[in-house]
């Protein structure tokens, strides 16, 4: 089968169960790729916490940080349920840089991020990525502004009413009516882009060795393993990854490392056209479609 | 004017149209203008009492009195009596015209009456109903005195010639709370190998499954309304299925044909599955009801439907009865 009629027949598959999405695969060694609509932009939701972990361990390595420093962070008084970590505890604790970057990438904490991001402002997390030659990202707001969706105002079993108005609210440019789900507003980036980001975590770059290097631990202790992962852990590869779940959004990037010294780097944003919340075939149809797209660039 | 016995105020058993007896007073200040024309006709082209009365089907008494008041009402003898037989007077020759006109005009009403009654009532039923269903209600309602015009439409048609005035009255679909007849709805399947209620959620693919076709649950046109599709449509979200494991088909023969070949399922009444020759099944996770109600443009005709119909109309629609059988 060619590639045109894999993907024909891929575009149909994700559209049979209402996602559109755009997809990435790439050879991190040579380079070569394969993808569906990789230069559609998205809002990244809990993918920025990539950014922010690169812009905190580089102003750490530059000594503006101390991973040691210790914050007290105030519980999170978020009740609904999905947000983890410090966003549902119920005491203020103290914590150290160094573990509020592990709580934000590894189990995607929110409040985590939102401490880190009161160090480093989303204004100078995009500066410093562009001071380290990769554009394309936008981080425009902390993690608060993303959980200020119709969903936190209504009742749980009402909830499919916001993933509703999150599918019909959009506008033309991808634009939205709710801010977080609006490219132009909120943090967003296009499959390619963070593409580039992957592609400089893995492979030498303007990246510091010992930054990427801890970024890379910290994506291969990721604890949200329903998306991807499936598909591409064993034991003899090893995935390191991100996901990002906002209202009808899905995605997830990440790297799988074969044991005969193969890395692929896989960016996968999706959005739903199904206003419900729990999607597991959604979630098996993405990593399903990023297989065979993985699959197809393996063969020699 | 000398004494005439007949002008003498009285009272007679009359036997009426639907033969019902009445004391008739003779002479009242109400004159039956009609019957008495009727009977001054009569009587006039027979030239005798006796005869005129049996052509008006009442006792000549009664003929002799109603002639009487109405020759009271006009004031003036219409017979000249003192002769053999009923003879004209000159007055009598001069009303005699009007007479006959008025008796023609309310024998004119009268047909126009009749034929009126009989105008058949444009009823517009679902498309879903069959023609031998059809047939059925509409003998049943000539038997109730009720003549129809059957017009099959779907269900935004059917309100929508209600409203243009194309038809008096139609079944529109409505929610169950808002119905008259009420018709469950099932999913029906081309084998009887499914279990006895079939869960919308054992649609929904393993996660080891994944090259094998889904199973799709069809909604025919007519269910295609807000409280069934919306609902059927929210469960489908709701338990995990795709986006096209429910769709709404453009006839219920094409939805049909999807069931036969396949393991899809329909979404229909117990009635329509055995007329299709389908297995029909509950659905497990929701209550799906089919109602109907009539909207008619002028009331009485809705209530005359409701009432006298009631049980041919669901017959027709395979409606539970009000015990909650099929009937």
């Amino acid at each position: 089968m060619n590639v045109e009629t894999l993907i024909r027949e891929l575009r149909a598959t994700l559209d049979d169960a209402g996602l559109n999405g755009s997809f990435l695969v790439r050879d991190l060694r040579s380079g070569e790729e394969i993808g569906i609509e990789p230069d559609l932009e998205f809002p990244i939701a809990s993918v920025v916490k990539i950014p922010l972990a690169v812009a905190t361990l580089e102003r750490i390595r530059r000594g503006e940080l101390d991973g040691s420093t210790q914050v007290v962070v105030r519980p999170g008084g978020i009740t609904t349920s999905g947000p983890t970590g410090l966003s549902r505890f119920r005491h203020p604790a103290r914590i150290a840089i160094d573990d509020l970057l592990y709580l934000s990438i590894a189990v995607s904490d929110n409040i985590a991020a939102d401490a880190l991001f009161a160090f480093t402002p989303p204004a100078e997390v995009s500066a410093l990525l562009h001071g380290l030659g990769l554009w394309g990202i936008a981080v425009r707001h902390t993690m608060r502004e993303l959980s200020e969706t119709p969903t936190a105002r209504l009742d749980p079993t009402e909830a499919h009413l916001a993933h509703f108005l999150a599918i019909e609210a959009g506008t033309a440019g991808r634009g939205h009516r709710l801010p977080s789900l609006d490219v132009t507003r909120a943090n967003s980036g296009s499959a390619r882009a963070l593409m580039e980001l992957l592609q400089a975590l893995w492979t030498p770059s303007r990246i510091d060795t010992g930054v990427s290097e801890r970024v890379r631990t910290l994506m291969a202790d990721n604890v949200l393993r329903h998306r991807l992962a499936p598909d591409f852990s064993s034991d003899a590869s090893k995935w390191s990854s991100k996901t990002g779940t906002l209202l009808n959004l899905r995605h997830e990037i990440g790297v799988v490392e074969h044991a005969d010294g193969q890395v692929f780097g896989v960016v996968v944003l999706t959005e739903s056209r199904v206003p419900a919340i729990d999607q597991p075939g959604a979630e098996a149809l993405m990593a399903q479609v990023a297989r065979t797209l993985r699959d197809r660039l393996r063969q020699p | 004017m000398g004494f005439d016995e007949s002008l003498t105020p009285s009272f007679d058993a009359v036997k009426d149209r639907n033969g019902h007896f009445h004391a008739e007073v003779a002479y009242a200040d109400a004159v039956d203008v009609v019957g008495a024309c009727r009977a001054f006709v009569n009587v006039s082209e027979r030239g005798s009492f006796t005869e005129g009365a049996a052509a008006t089907r009442v006792p000549q008494s009664v003929a002799s009195r109603r002639i009487a008041a109405l020759e009271t009402h006009l004031g003036e003898r219409l017979f000249d009596r003192s002769s053999r037989g009923a003879r004209l007077t000159q007055f009598g020759r001069d009303m005699l015209p009007w007479a006959k006109r008025l008796v023609r005009l309310v024998d004119d009403m009268e047909h126009e009456a009749r034929r009126a009654r009989r105008n058949p009532l444009r009823l517009v039923v679902p498309d879903v109903c069959t023609t031998r269903d059809l047939a059925r209600l509409d003998a049943e309602a000539r038997r109730n005195g009720v003549y129809l015009d059957l017009h099959a439409a779907a269900p935004a048609g059917r309100t929508e010639l209600v409203r243009s005035r194309e038809a008096r009255a139609a079944l529109a679909a409505v929610p169950p709370g808002d119905a008259t007849w009420a018709v469950r709805l099932g999913l029906a399947g081309a084998t009887d190998q499914i279990a006895d209620t079939v869960y919308v959620e054992t649609l929904r693919a393993g996660r080891a499954e994944r090259s094998s076709r889904r199973s799709r649950i069809w909604i025919q046109p007519e269910d295609d309304v807000p409280h069934i599709r919306d609902p059927m449509f929210r469960i489908r979200d709701a338990v995990g299925l795709q986006p096209t494991q429910v769709t709404v088909s453009t006839t219920l023969a094409a939805a049909t044909a999807e069931v036969l070949g396949s393991t899809d399922l329909l979404l229909c009444s117990p009635k329509q599955a055995e007329e299709l020759g389908l297995h029909w099944r509950p659905v497990g996770e929701i209550r799906l009801v089919r109602g109907f109600e009539v909207v008619a443009a002028v009331r009485d005709d809705g209530e005359r439907l409701r009432t006298r119909l009631w049980h041919a109309i669901a017959c027709c629609l395979g409606a539970h009865d009000q015990d909650g059988g099929t009937p």
